[in-house]
């Protein structure tokens, strides 16, 4: 198990490697870069343009462009600068920077009060500091403020709510928590009841579940739930639980409706299996029959969907992020592109494809425990 | 036995209907026939053909002709029975013409994804062993991309001339990121077909690689590849949708669905309509791909063949003996 889990991870690295190889190749392959045409839409003269080319070192040849990406962000964990958003780091785009800088801003304020403008730090605090030197902006250093527990702990309480990859996770996880309490559920009831009229209903219900487009979803909840009857609000993210309800269906009822159908099928093979009439025949009751021997076999393919499922989910649906005007990381999934924002575009497909590494790692592991049959060689 | 002549002669001519043996092709449309949200969604299909075939000059007004006397009113009979968008053209129309749109994504993309996937996938469940490890770990590598930021980056480096150049980019773009699925599938099909016997007889009586191919296993995939297809392209039509709904899709003056919703939604309070009915367009195409789909799929599978018409015969059998009863009786 230990060795299957270590080799999985190992096996995992090329991937990434190869799926960054890949995007730095597109991207060169891609006609017009990020400095083509400035924010108002008109073209940059060359001369400019050779120089924020070289400022953000795209002058330089491919492979030694691609080193010293890959260099950064694995020793300094550094996506680089926005190439499109002047003065902003990838990073905190998408993580929201660094959240300790802004709780020891808070007790720099209280402490020095309007001076604390004009100060910062030395160099970047982190949570395993346990102090942070405080600088003037001329260099001239003021004091040491000390890290305690409660700012560390209020940090990663920000990043937890406040960071852009955070709220997107937020939003996927409600929806897949969603997706499964109705999904499997509904999937054991239909087949338990095959061909009567719960069945039938179910399946049209989750056949349309599957059909629906979110955004279209998404628009119609709005219509119903905020325009005519004035129960939810139309967006928004994190302040209150009646936001959470809307943006949870939408991304959900997909999901929901492919799980119940799976669950359904894969029930009714299962439900046929000899040890299914042995567990019957030894007089077991039907609930324990059915949740504990026959679910348990019949998860397994909602199990494999899950993976790429969650990974989806959880590193931002930009539709439903748009529809519902939630600040996630979906929305760079298509701006990056279309504004050739590099490292931004790097930042996004690396977020995903980690996610999707971790998330069918965890699906591989998690069949061990429901099936023990299923071996790792 | 008891049995009249013509009732032998009947009971004759059943069994050998059931032993003269129907075509895989036969049964599974006679199993298609039978399953009725199939057969809805493939009249549903139907109609959307027809419209798409029809859309330049069945529909009320063209779907780029406004009229500035009544923009943005609600639905109306007789003249615009979906309402007017924001220049007064009859969204009926432009929900018309965009079933070409949908149609066009859905047999572009399929056949996109069909070429790419066959081919791949032939080569690489035919060959075997180290080659087709290596090309199946291209797919997986293939997979760790967002979906969407891939068929956008495509959509990008592929050249277009004109709009309509430019929207059979898009539907390319969808299509190429959907063949691994099928190449995944043909390629699983292969392994398990080249191992059986039909094609070492194949083989020894020299048939070349290209034959077996072409002759033995290609059509022996058939049919899951075009359940597998059918089922593909909601998704497709669905990709298209979404493209067009945040802006990257179908050009405007061409009406897409998806485009037409977007472009409603801002003013849903006032205007619903402008939504309400393209979206219903989007999710009632869906819906019928998926019923035909999940029909093809139940009226393909082997493990069932036979099994309708068999059924069909006993049941008039059946019938027929409960009719000789009653009659005895009176």
């Amino acid at each position: 198990m230990q060795r299957f889990i270590l080799r999985r991870i190992l096996w995992n690295i090329p991937v990434l490697i190869l799926i960054t190889v890949v995007t730095f190749g597109m991207m060169q392959i891609v006609p017009g870069g990020p400095f083509t045409a400035g924010s108002s839409g008109r073209p940059i003269p060359p001369e400019i343009r050779a120089n924020m080319m070289a400022k953000y070192g795209l002058d330089k040849p491919v492979w030694q462009q691609y080193l010293n990406y890959m260099g950064r962000l694995i020793l300094h964990f550094d996506f680089g600068p926005s190439l499109r958003r002047p003065g902003r780091t990838v990073n905190q785009m998408l993580f929201g920077g660094n959240f300790l800088v802004d709780v020891l801003r808070e007790h720099l304020r209280d402490e020095f009060g309007t001076a604390a403008s004009s100060m910062t730090f030395a160099e970047p605090p982190s949570i395993f500091d346990s102090k942070a030197l405080v600088v003037k902006t001329n260099g001239e250093p003021v004091a040491y403020i000390y890290i305690t527990w409660r700012d560390r702990f209020e940090a990663v309480k920000r990043f937890l709510t406040l960071a852009p990859v955070m709220v997107s996770a937020q939003v996927g996880l409600v929806s897949v928590t969603l997706a499964l309490l109705i999904g499997i559920p509904l999937g054991i009831i239909s087949a338990l009841k095959q061909n009567t009229w719960i069945d039938y209903v179910a399946m049209f219900i989750s056949m349309l579940g599957v059909s629906i487009p979110n955004f279209i979803l998404g628009i119609v909840l709005i219509l119903v739930f905020a325009l005519w009857l004035g129960w939810l609000p139309t967006y928004g993210w994190g302040e209150s639980w009646k936001q959470v309800i809307m943006p949870a269906i939408t991304l959900g009822t997909g999901g929901m409706a492919f799980i119940a159908r799976l669950t359904r099928a894969s029930m009714l093979e299962v439900i046929r299996a000899d040890y299914i009439r042995t567990a019957r025949a030894k007089g077991l009751a039907e609930r324990v029959v059915v949740l504990r021997h026959a679910l348990k076999n019949s998860l397994i393919p909602v199990t494999t969907v899950l993976g790429p499922m969650m990974a989806a989910w959880l590193t931002g649906s930009f539709l439903v992020e748009w529809v519902f005007s939630i600040g996630g990381i979906g929305k760079f999934f298509v701006s990056a592109v279309t504004d050739r924002d590099y490292t931004l575009i790097m930042g996004t497909i690396l977020i995903y494809s980690v996610a999707l590494v971790l998330f069918n790692l965890a699906v591989d592991i998690a069949y061990g425990f429901i099936d023990p049959r299923i071996r790792f060689d | 036995m008891g049995l009249s002549a013509s009732e032998r002669a009947k009971r004759h001519e059943e069994e050998q209907f059931l032993e003269r043996g129907v075509s895989l092709w036969q049964d599974a449309w006679h199993r298609l026939l039978r399953n009725r949200m199939a057969v809805a969604g493939l009249i549903f299909v139907g109609i959307l053909v027809f419209c798409a075939l029809t859309a330049d000059f069945l529909p009320p007004y063209s779907y780029r002709e406004a009229d500035y006397e009544n923009t943005r009113i609600g639905p109306r009979w007789p003249d615009h029975i979906f309402g007017t968008d924001k220049l007064g053209r009859d969204v009926f129309s432009r929900v018309w013409w965009g079933t070409r749109v949908s149609l066009t994504v859905a047999i572009v993309g399929s056949l996109t994804s069909l070429i790419i996937g066959v081919t791949y996938g032939s080569i690489s469940g035919y060959i075997g062993g180290r080659v087709d490890n290596l090309m199946m770990r291209f797919v997986d590598v293939m997979y760790g991309f967002p979906t969407l930021l891939f068929i956008i980056l495509i959509m990008v480096v592929l050249p277009s001339e004109n709009a309509i150049q430019g929207m059979i980019n898009i539907f390319i773009a969808i299509g190429v990121v959907g063949w691994m699925g099928m190449a995944r599938l043909i390629r699983g099909q292969f392994l398990s077909l080249r191992e059986k016997e039909f094609v070492l007889a194949a083989k020894m009586v020299g048939a070349s690689h290209a034959r077996i191919i072409a002759r033995h296993l290609l059509p022996n995939s058939l049919g899951p590849a075009i359940v597998s297809l059918t089922l593909g392209i909601p998704g497709l039509i669905l990709t298209e949708a979404t493209l067009s709904f945040i802006g990257l899709g179908v050009p405007p003056p061409i009406p897409s669905w998806g485009q037409m919703v977007s472009e409603g939604w801002r003013g849903l309070r006032a205007t619903p309509h402008l939504t309400i009915f393209p979206g219903l367009a989007i999710t009632l195409t869906m819906l019928a791909f998926n019923f035909l789909g999940d029909g093809l799929r139940d009226a393909l599978d082997p493990t069932m063949r036979g099994t309708a018409l068999v059924r069909a015969a006993r049941r008039k059998r059946r019938k027929a003996r409960r009719a000789a009863a009653r009659a005895a009786k009176a």
